[in-house]
């Protein structure tokens, strides 16, 4: 499958090289999730990481007796999945489509696996997972200064 | 200095704590204000705070305040029943400068009751669409239920005229928006950076955070403006509260740009 | 009009005669063991052959050797006290009619002061106050009132105290405008050079006894003059002062200066320029209520309160707040330094902490 159309959004597209972007277009599936529809839940195996061309979706915590709770929302062009690049590759969340929402899913083991190949490309992978795990730590510490009023959710 | 005699005309709860009240001064008439401006409210024999003016610009026969109670003023605000009077004297204040955003993108990035200074600009932004280019509304909230303006935010969802993005930062499942700060739906919205203008008000810390995003995507930091909050007991420059550096701000502020302010910002305690 | 001279008697019938014309009469008289600015009915009331001596932290009244009516420097009070009173009330509201009926607090019998004794320092903080109080978009109607009224006699300072700097701050010793009249003491409680500033100065010095002044008797001004100038106890750098405050946020003297800083506020009450308010709302029994506005200082922890939170919690950051106003951002302001170089700060600091000392050490020439 092409990935031309996502390479304007997703910060893990632009910049890479051809070949890297023939490696990803060889390992992608497209996926449409309905709304609602479980992507992956905590404590799977991290089989696969995605990227959202169109939708929403949400990360979430089960809370057991109480309905999930929302821990982050991501949208087009962003990166769903980190942990699939670090062992021990687990899900630590449960992710769920919010709306009709389609995604590009890339195998988690394959691109691992042309990262221990292929230092450029693992060069390119890591840093721009890292850049955006650094992004995310930033703004959840925001989020912990619990900066607005208001009440309990 | 003296202020007006204004009645409470009706009034809705928006959270648990924050009311909007729309008054009215029968006897003189209108508020003329520009978008960001405040007015002194005066409660009789307890005191007066600065409040924004929340109202439609090109609606100022309702005098339009959204007060979150948390002190002995706002909580009395809060607590007033439709027929009864406060004192208000204003505007004061720079406004938004919707002369700077002209022609432009423009941004506006709004977090907790900080959309309420920010609500007259939108409306006014929108009375004259023409004037702009892409214009996006971001909001942060803590929770669902804490957002305001619900009403309004539908109808501007539903309009092809801005885009809105939503943000909280703890909600269930069942909330339809997005969870996250409210950096993090930038990318969401169109803007071409050197020619973007933003309007951004909330908490100090978002603020900074916000200006800094902003501007790291390529926005001038003289089109990134902030609107600060002080202690201010007079509105007028004589009572020094609302010192921030060289500026009083209520005369030279509350809304200087990022670029004014940056340096001063990094200032702790000042 | 040239200069005059009058003697003692001369002197009291100038008050007399500012008495008649239905002023009340402000001037240094002894109170507490402090020369203070008091209402005065004679030259009787006026610290006869009394001076002070002042140090950081340190003033103490004595008795001079002559009988000297002027003889010493800036006391605890200035015209400020009169001028811009510590509490003043500002409306009054009552509910009538289903609406709040607002009253401006009018000033219109207030008294019409004439201030004796004024000094170059002083009448430089007035023109300071002026230019805050009397601006383009608000003026505090109960200054503009007390000030448009006002009568000044100034007294060029012919000694210069412990903690003096207005010669380095270029306000003094020698009054050059904002006043009436201005004396020179040439010969101690006997004998007064004197000279107009404006028609009604004239005006008055021309219904008393006087006598035109010599070059001799001007001579003497000017080595009085001469003489506070050399005896200044401190002195300012102003050059590059704003930038030097402005710049220097994080220097490491705040952390100094605010581990000694008390956070009283007597420098803030003190100085004859300070302004800052804040008011106060009550309701009487009878069911009307009024505000009033109040002397406030940025040194108080409440100041700066936000939602339940000071933005100036340590000393530090309100030291620095109040000296890089004063000496810094005063000028963006008002195009004029906050500071007159009176030395009341550093007289009435409890723990001594001298405005000379802290710029001095800003600068890198204080270890």
């Amino acid at each position: 499958m092409s990935l031309q159309s996502l390479q304007e959004t997703a910060p893990l597209l632009t910049a890479m090289s051809i070949d890297g972007i023939e490696f990803l277009e060889s390992v992608a599936t497209e996926i449409q999730f309905p709304k609602g529809a479980l992507i992956f839940d905590e404590d799977q195996t991290a089989g696969a990481f995605y990227l959202i061309a169109n939708g929403k979706i949400g990360l979430e915590v089960s809370m057991l007796a109480r309905e999930a709770h929302l821990i982050e929302t991501l949208g087009p062009g962003e990166l769903l999945g980190v942990s699939w690049l670090f062992p021990p590759y687990r899900w630590s969340w449960r992710a769920r489509a919010m709306v009709a929402t389609d995604v590009v899913a890339f195998d988690a083991e394959k691109t691992r696996r042309q990262c221990d190949k292929d230092p450029d490309f693992a060069l390119h992978i890591y840093r721009t997972v890292a850049e955006e795990a650094v992004q995310r730590l930033h703004a959840t510490r925001i989020r912990v200064l619990d900066l607005f009023p208001g009440s309990e959710s | 200095m003296l202020p007006r005699s204004f009645r409470l005309t009706a009034k809705s709860q928006e959270t648990p704590d924050t009311f909007t009240l729309v008054f009215e001064d029968p006897e003189h008439g209108e508020v003329r204000f520009r978008p960001g401006q405040f007015m002194m409210i005066y409660v009789f024999g307890v005191g007066e705070v600065p409040i924004s003016i929340a109202g439609n610009p090109h609606k100022t026969h309702d005098l339009i305040l959204t007060v979150r109670g948390v002190g002995a003023v706002t909580n009395a605000i809060c607590a007033l029943d439709p027929g009864m009077v406060v004192g208000a004297r204003g505007p004061y204040g720079s406004g938004w400068p919707l002369a700077a955003a002209k022609g432009r993108d423009l941004i506006i990035v709004t977090g907790g009751i900080g959309i309420a200074p920010l609500r007259p600009a939108i409306i006014e932004t929108l009375s004259r669409r023409d004037d702009f280019r892409d214009l996006s509304l971001i909001y942060g909230a803590r929770t669902p239920t804490d957002l305001l303006y619900k009403d309004d935010l539908l109808g501007w969802e539903s309009s092809a005229d801005i885009d809105v993005e939503v943000t909280v930062d703890r909600a269930s499942s069942e909330w339809w928006g997005d969870v996250g700060l409210v950096t993090r739906l930038l990318p969401r919205v169109r803007f071409n950076p050197p020619n973007t203008a933003a309007f951004v008000c909330g908490p100090e810390v978002m603020m900074r955070v916000v200006a800094r995003d902003l501007t790291a995507r390529g926005v001038p930091t003289q089109n990134v403006y902030l609107s600060l909050e002080r202690n201010m007991k007079c509105a007028v420059g004589f009572c020094g509260h609302c010192q921030f550096g060289r500026d009083f701000l209520c005369r030279t502020g509350p809304i200087r740009s990022f670029h004014d302010l940056a340096e001063r910002m990094r200032v702790d305690e000042i | 009009m040239a200069a005059r001279v009058i003697d003692s008697s001369g002197l009291e019938s100038l008050l007399t005669a500012l008495r008649r014309s239905g002023y009340d009469l402000i001037g240094p008289t002894v109170r507490d063991q402090a020369i203070v600015y008091d209402h005065v009915s004679g030259t009787d009331d006026l610290p006869r052959g009394i001076t002070d001596t002042q140090e950081a932290g340190h003033y103490r009244i004595e008795e001079r050797s002559d009988e000297s009516l002027f003889g010493f420097n800036a006391g605890p009070s200035s015209p400020k006290d009169h001028l811009y009173p510590s509490h003043d009330e500002l409306f009054s509201a009552r509910r009538e009619d289903g609406r709040i009926r607002f009253t401006a607090t009018v000033h219109p019998n207030s008294p019409r002061f004439a201030f004796i004794g004024v000094r170059a320092c002083e009448l430089a903080a007035i023109a300071i106050q002026d230019r805050v109080l009397l601006g383009t978009e608000a003026v505090d109607l109960g200054y503009s009132s007390r000030r448009a009224g006002a009568f000044m006699v100034a007294v060029n300072c012919v000694e210069a105290g412990g903690t003096c700097f207005c010669d380095s701050m270029g306000t003094g010793p020698r009054a050059t405008e904002g006043f009436d009249l201005v004396l020179t003491e040439v010969t101690p409680g006997a004998e007064y050079v004197i000279e107009t500033g404006t028609s009604r100065g004239a005006q008055l010095l021309a219904s008393i006894e006087s006598l035109p002044a010599g070059p001799a008797e001007e001579q003497r001004v000017e080595c009085g003059i001469s003489n506070a100038v050399r005896q200044m106890g401190r002195r300012m750098e102003t050059d590059g002062l704003q930038a030097l405050l402005v710049d220097n946020p994080e220097h490491p003297r705040w952390d100094q200066v605010g581990d000694r800083c008390l956070t009283c506020g007597n420098c803030t009450m003190a100085c004859p320029t300070c302004f800052c308010s804040t008011t106060e709302d009550r309701v009487t029994l009878d069911g009307e209520a009024l505000r009033s506005r109040r002397w406030d200082s940025c040194f108080g922890l409440d100041f700066s309160s936000l939602h339940g939170h000071s933005v100036r919690a340590s000393a530090r950051s309100r030291y620095r707040q109040w000296l890089t106003h004063k000496l810094g951002t005063w000028h963006d302001q008002f195009g004029m330094s906050g500071c007159v170089g009176c030395g009341r700060c550093i007289t009435w600091c409890p723990v001594g902490i001298d405005i000379t000392e802290e710029v001095a050490a800003m600068r890198g020439q204080v270890s």
